[in-house]
């Protein structure tokens, strides 16, 4: 072989070498690609047109473009006195998590040493893994008739009754959302703050700082992606969320997930249901989106 | 700043209120599972066993377990090996698509089950599949990708790929590097995210409540039986439950600390 | 011309990272068993070199050949080539004995011939005994000597070696430095080894390729390089110098004189054509100068008067600036001569042999 050809040989092993990396790393990501397709992206798809069709009585669809489904869900007083509550209180939720985490992560991160830190870590994580339905299922001990709350009040000689709007109502399924989603917010916000350097914190505390000013100056803005990022997975979770307003709202607090899991399965009007939910989305995203630009805030 | 504090500090305080926060309900829970009296809560008029009795005598919650332990299994096994084979794509070589792909891969997880269910419903309604724990299954599996590929991309990144060099060095071609040194690094990895798995896959509710057939899984169950009836043999199936996911913390626990070395 | 093929041939080798050529039209001849050392600044593209010799990155163009067989045409399985990394590479999840064992293990190799050359790897690299020990408890030096063993227990013809000993400590460094050069003697195969430590390829090479910017500036034996380099930056990449930038007084047969400043000097003609008028550097290596309190000097050599400016004590040298005149030299003194203070007046002699002329770089050299 000459020895041009040989150089030529080498080069396009070079290409082959390259060309053969693609399709083994493409051959790798595809399995799970197909999955997340198959699963979500294709009924998403068919959900999307489903929004846009007409329903025939329960479970059964006309092949009709139309704009019912959106013009309904969007004009109904209903629905958009329940979307309001369903966010409000998911925004509430959602503040109440990052704020109520923050002490809690500040001190998990720099006031605890090492050993008790990871400790501490522990258990939130512990808290993470009990069965979500168990937690939920727990409010009926403690804030039904016969809960410790009532029973405390009673023997307290503060109420005569037990007072039956702490469980079923607005209030419950609050405390219930913040109860499951703490956790995460203290996890976000832990190791958002894990990334400052603690010298950073004596540096400013040298350079006169109040204990406020440190905090508002430096690590609300340091923690800010890990602030964000908290609220809005517990935004959404929440609002997306129909089994904790359906066990512990009663009936005067529906969500819209509510009205979403109803058109399916009580009502068999799956394409209300798609636009609803398509509508729900839209709004998800437009928040992430806006939450998104506040990650760079500098601070008060 | 000094580390010695005469009074435990407010902050000490807070935390430790919130921890009480985040542990009482469950321990209430554990409480009452062992009330020898008929109610759900108070008044607890002393221990007793029956309420354990009263699930692990009842078909439907036996059932129901099995019925969960077939899904989570599958569910573990299909996600365990398609995420190992995607995570390794991801973070093996930069290629134009992989931050679209690792995007595509990750999203679910922040997404409410409540669409992932009724998405999944409107599907198999549309194109005639029957419920069962297949179409379960399925749900489940979306839900879960999210979660191991990240264990298993961070658990690459993290990965010396001179070791795999030094080893095709020595003459052992992609399958025998990956199969003699890759795969025992990452091992404890991989077990800890297949636990993780099916804790997620056990415990789901959102998504298999729009895609359950004839068979119901223990969650769905429980949720059943909360809503309809005063049965405190929930207590007691609670308490299981717990128990078993401290037993699952422990194992993963323990691998991840097998990590840091 | 036609010569006897070398046993370890690149001819004309080029690689490309995004349009930017890390080596150049690169061509060595490598002798079976040499001590070859890549010398280099960082990102002269001695590891690239070194990885396609190794069959991990392969040319763009040109070719490698050993003993006349193109490398990357050979499956990787299959080249008689193995490198010891800058890192520890061992595997962590194996002990000693197994991660020597494993290129052998591939190959299916017997229990018991395993067992005897992983036995005989681990005595020539001086860790006898050490085959149950795990890779955690090893220290850096033991590391890279089962590293080592490794990589001869599958008797490869060329052993490649990444500044294996860059991340350890000064003593241990010299330590293994001697060593290496045993083992070399003993294997008698062919070693290639990339550092960016002049001191280290200096023990140890038979014959030091000196790169920059992808390209080699000078091949040759440790003294030839030290005592005549091809060019301003070998000469001031190897050894200790006092670098002079003068121009051409005078050209006579056998020597040129060099002015500098008011003073002109002898020094031998260099390889390249001189003319009066030319810039050119004068190099002067601090251990080729002499230090003394005489303000006269022998006839035939070179000499200069200042006073000491800084006196430092450098652990095996003294090391002495002198300030003569609007310019500097240092020079290195043994410990054991006697110390002069800061403010004597010196006078600093050479012997014109020991002073290298060369002119002044251009960016880029080739050979």
């Amino acid at each position: 072989m000459t020895a041009a050809a040989v150089a030529g040989q080498i080069g396009s092993i070079n290409v082959r070498v390259r060309r053969r990396r693609r399709l083994v790393v493409a051959g790798l990501v595809a399995p799970a690609l197909l999955v997340v397709c198959g699963a979500l992206l294709v009924p998403a798809l068919n959900l999307i047109v489903q929004s846009f069709l007409e329903s025939s009585g329960y479970g059964g669809v006309v092949y009709h473009f139309t704009l019912s489904n959106y013009l309904d869900a969007i004009r109904d007083p209903t629905y958009r006195k329940v979307a309001w509550h369903s966010f409000g209180l998911g925004a509430l939720a959602a503040l109440i998590c990052v704020v109520a985490g923050y002490p809690a992560a500040y001190f998990i991160t720099f006031r605890l040493h090492h050993r008790w830190r990871n400790l501490a870590l522990f258990l939130v994580v512990i808290s993470l893994f009990t069965s979500y339905l168990v937690r939920l299922y727990a409010w009926y001990t403690i804030l039904g008739g016969n809960g410790i709350v009532n029973t405390a009040l009673i023997h307290l000689g503060v109420v005569k009754h037990p007072l039956l709007f702490l469980l079923f109502s607005r209030w419950a399924v609050l405390i219930a959302f913040v109860n499951v989603f703490l956790p995460f917010s203290v996890l976000m916000l832990t190791s958002a703050m894990q990334n400052i350097r603690p010298e950073l914190l004596e540096n400013a505390r040298d350079l006169g700082a109040s204990p406020l000013r440190t905090f508002s100056r430096i690590v609300l803005p340091l923690t800010m992606t890990g602030a964000v990022g908290a609220f809005t997975y517990t935004f959404i979770l929440t609002s997306g969320d129909y089994i904790t307003p359906s066990l512990l709202g009663g009936t005067s607090s529906t969500s819209l997930a509510n009205i979403v899991s109803d058109e399916f399965v009580a009502l068999g009007n799956r394409q209300a249901g798609a636009a609803i939910s398509c509508v729900m989305l839209l709004i998800f995203f437009t928040v992430y989106l806006s939450l998104s630009r506040l990650e760079r805030w500098k601070g008060i | 700043m000094t580390h010695r504090r005469p009074h435990v500090s407010g902050l000490a305080v807070y935390t430790v209120l919130l921890f009480l926060f985040l542990f009482a309900p469950i321990a209430f829970v554990v409480l009452f599972s062992f009330n020898k009296t008929a109610g759900l809560t108070f008044p607890f008029h002393g221990f007793s066993l029956r309420w354990y009795r009263a699930v692990f005598s009842s078909p439907t919650y036996r059932e129901s377990i099995v019925a969960s332990l077939r899904v989570a299994l599958i569910t573990v096994v299909v996600v365990v090996v398609v995420g190992t084979l995607a995570g390794i794509g991801l973070t093996r070589h930069a290629f134009r698509g992989s931050g679209a792909a690792r995007g595509l891969l990750l999203f679910p997880a922040a997404l409410p089950g409540l669409f992932v269910g009724i998405a999944l419903l409107s599907f198999f309604v549309q194109t005639k599949v029957t419920l069962s724990l297949w179409t379960v299954t399925a749900g489940h599996l979306v839900y879960v990708l999210p979660y191991f590929v990240l264990v298993v991309t961070s658990r690459l990144q993290r990965f010396d790929y001179l070791l795999e060099e030094a080893a095709r060095d020595l003459g052992a071609g992609p399958w025998t590097t990956f199969r003699r040194v890759t795969l025992p690094l990452i091992a404890p990895s991989l077990i800890a995210g297949a636990l993780v798995v099916f804790s997620l896959s056990w415990d789901e509710v959102f998504i298999t409540f729009f895609t359950i057939g004839a068979q119901n899984t223990l969650p769905l169950v429980i949720y059943s039986t909360v809503k309809q009836s005063v049965d405190p043999s929930v207590n007691a199936i609670s308490t299981l439950l717990l128990a078993g996911s401290l037993v699952f913390i422990f194992s993963v626990r323990r691998l991840v600390v097998d990590l840091q070395q | 011309m036609i010569e006897a093929p070398s046993y370890l041939r690149v001819e004309s080798a080029t690689k490309l990272f995004a349009g930017v050529a890390a080596v150049r039209d690169f061509t060595l001849d490598i002798a079976d068993g040499e001590f070859v050392s890549l010398l280099g600044p960082s990102g002269c593209g001695k590891t690239t070199l070194l990885r396609m010799i190794g069959g991990f990155e392969f040319p763009d163009r040109g070719r490698i050949l050993l003993e006349g067989k193109d490398i990357p045409l050979m499956p990787a399985h299959k080249r008689p080539v193995n490198m010891v990394f800058q890192r520890v590479t061992l595997f962590p999840h194996l002990n000693v004995f197994e991660n020597i064992a494993f290129g052998l293990q591939l190959k299916r190799t017997s229990k018991d011939e395993i067992r005897r050359r992983v036995g005989d790897a681990l005595d020539l690299v001086r860790l006898p005994g050490f085959a149950e020990r795990a890779v955690a408890t090893l220290s850096g030096g033991q590391a890279q000597r089962v590293a080592l063993a490794r990589a001869i227990v599958n008797r490869p013809k060329v052993l490649l070696f990444d500044e294996p000993l860059s991340a350890l400590d000064l003593q241990i460094r010299r330590e293994l430095q001697v060593e290496l050069k045993d083992i070399h003697r003993e294997l008698r195969s062919t070693f290639v080894y990339v550092t960016h430590d002049q001191e280290e390829a200096m023990t140890m090479s038979d014959r030091i390729v000196v790169m920059r910017n992808g390209v080699i500036l000078q091949v040759g034996d440790p003294i030839e390089v030290y005592r005549a380099p091809a060019s301003l930056f070998v000469a001031s990449f190897v050894g200790n110098p006092n670098v002079w930038a003068g121009t051409v007084a005078a050209v006579q047969n056998g020597s040129v004189a060099v002015s500098v400043g008011d003073r002109t000097f002898p020094a031998p003609t260099p390889g390249v054509p001189l003319r009066v008028g030319d810039p050119v550097a004068l190099v002067l290596r601090a251990e080729a100068l002499s230090l003394s309190t005489r303000m006269t000097a022998a006839p035939e050599l070179c000499a200069a008067e200042g006073t000491v400016a800084d006196v430092r004590f450098a652990g095996t040298v003294v090391s002495y600036r002198v300030q003569l005149g609007d310019r500097q030299l240092t020079v290195s003194r043994p410990p054991q001569a006697e110390i002069l203070h800061e403010g004597a007046p010196v006078t600093v002699t050479w012997s014109p042999r020991d002073s290298i002329l060369l002119p002044p770089d251009e960016d880029e050299r080739t050979p």
